[in-house]
């Protein structure tokens, strides 16, 4: 456990703009969404238009192996454009192969000579974005995401000022930022999450809370409080805290 | 330092040395423990083991006490537990007016309970577990807090980043000195009195808590938590944020 926690130190510590922990679904294969995918298994996942490509792997054209990119596998076979995005719909099969390498609409594919479990497109809907959070009225802060941290908002360098933020309910936590710290929150903790952890909301309830931009702090303690684990972290640039409102 | 400790007597309460308050444990009652509790609130105190009060005690009640009956006696009194063995034991608050007669048990006498009031009683009880070596070793070990010193005038190495145990002793009332901020405090709160605003232990139990030292911050809070008022502050070159005991999962 300690060699990883030291890895993760020194890998957070050098990076500078660290990335909200969002999911690129276009990076999703079969098997990374379900690792007992089996033949006639069928799934959907969601592919939201983008301008740039980092293209996964690719093994197939039509027919698919299961470690391929689905996303991009539908963009290989003309199920979706990238200005439109899509939510692709797929099916397991035990393919006997061979999967046929092709370069088709701008992407190229390699091939594979043996049977695998493989997937193919059924259907593609339309893509629709998710809608932003809104505030309830009455309340005077901004809608953040769960994933939200003083550094996406670009208010973790602003020490000494203050925010209200609010974080609508949510019903899946799994693309939200964690909150890394107890009390004293670091700058690339996920607001709401910390709020959450600090007992001040539920994921169920959302609600509005107001922080204290901090300067560096030599180091902060995660802990399990109200059903949240928090992370550990050294030296960090930016903290921040909660400003009371209320009694406990 | 001393101009911190200067700057910090102008913002806070006298620095008042008073000697530590000897807690006798077996002498509190409800309101001792709570002053806010109300009927239907349930709260618990851990008895130490202890002896037959050296006088008479005024207690009420019989089953259901009085609250200003105090709750390891009256624990004697219901057969809960005993001198020599301690507990910890639950109450729920009540209120009411109908008359409770006075008995004779387990060697205590208590008087009739006639006044319209808070009562309480008894609902449940478990041994008492003594600290363990290991955790009297940390006792000994920590840096010895008292209720009366800022945290950095706390005579050890405070550099921001450090880790710090502090063991503050059992006190009765409100903290002779009190913190400034709410979850991050500034260095010139007495790390005790913290505590208790943070809410890590009750004052007439005392606790072991572990700090990190922290730089300078630009601003703390004020709130009103665990029956513990904080006070507002400026930038101030020190603060401190207390390592939380992890919570019991649900």
């Amino acid at each position: 456990m300690r060699p990883l926690t030291l890895c993760f130190l020194a890998l957070s510590a050098i990076q500078t703009t660290p990335a909200a922990a969002q999911v690129d679904t276009w990076l999703l294969t079969p098997l990374a969404l379900d690792i007992n995918a089996a033949d006639g298994d069928t799934g959907t996942v969601e592919c939201p238009p983008r301008d740039t490509f980092i293209p996964g792997p690719l093994i197939g054209t039509g027919t698919y192996t299961v470690s391929s990119t689905i996303c991009y596998a539908g963009l290989h076979f003309g199920w979706l454009t990238a200005d439109a995005g899509a939510v692709l719909t797929y099916r397991l099969v035990d393919w006997p192969g061979p999967f046929e390498a092709s370069t088709q609409n701008g992407l190229t594919s390699t091939g594979w000579e043996n049977g695998e479990l493989a997937f193919q497109i059924t259907a593609a809907a339309a893509y629709v974005p998710p809608a932003p959070p809104t505030v309830p009225d009455g309340i005077d802060a901004s809608a953040i995401t769960w994933a939200d941290t003083p550094e996406t908002l670009f208010v973790a360098l602003l020490e000494g000022e203050d925010f209200a933020y609010y974080c609508p309910p949510t019903a899946d936590r799994s693309l939200s930022t964690p909150a890394i710290g107890s009390d004293l929150y670091a700058g690339r903790s996920g607001i709401c999450n910390a709020a959450a952890h600090r007992g001040l909301l539920t994921a169920e309830t959302g609600g509005a809370v107001s922080i204290l931009i901090l300067g560096e702090q030599p180091r902060f303690v995660g802990s399990n409080r109200n059903g949240i684990r928090s992370g550990n972290e050294g030296i960090w640039s930016s903290g921040f805290v909660f400003i009371p409102e209320t009694e406990e | 330092m001393l101009r911190a400790l200067l700057l910090a007597s102008a913002l806070l309460p006298a620095f008042t040395p008073a000697a530590t308050a000897q807690v006798n444990i077996w002498r509190l009652n409800p309101v001792n423990v709570n002053l806010q509790d109300r009927p239907g609130d349930t709260n618990f105190l851990v008895c130490p083991p202890g002896e037959p009060p050296s006088r008479l005690l005024s207690m009420d009640g019989t089953g259901t006490y009085g609250s200003a009956s105090a709750i390891s006696y009256a624990a004697v009194h219901d057969g809960l537990i005993t001198y020599n063995q301690g507990g910890r034991v639950e109450y729920e608050i009540l209120y009411g007016d109908d008359p409770i007669p006075g008995s004779t048990q387990n060697g205590l006498t208590t008087n009739d309970l006639t006044w319209e009031g808070f009562r309480y009683t008894f609902i449940g009880v478990t041994p008492y577990i003594p600290p363990t070596e290991t955790e009297l070793a940390a006792q000994a070990a920590a840096v010895q807090g008292d209720w009366t010193v800022p945290m950095d005038g706390l005579n050890v190495d405070v550099t921001p980043g450090t880790e710090l145990s502090v063991y503050c002793p059992p006190n009765i009332g409100f903290p002779d000195r009190g913190a400034a901020g709410t979850d991050l405090y500034s260095g010139e709160s007495n790390v005790c009195a913290a505590a208790i605003h943070r809410g890590l232990f009750r004052i007439f139990e005392g606790g072991l808590v572990s700090l990190i030292a922290l730089g300078p911050q630009p601003q703390f809070f004020a709130s009103h938590r665990n029956r513990q008022h904080s006070f507002n502050g400026g930038p101030y070159p020190s603060s401190f944020v207390f390592i939380l005991p992890d919570e019991e999962s649900p």
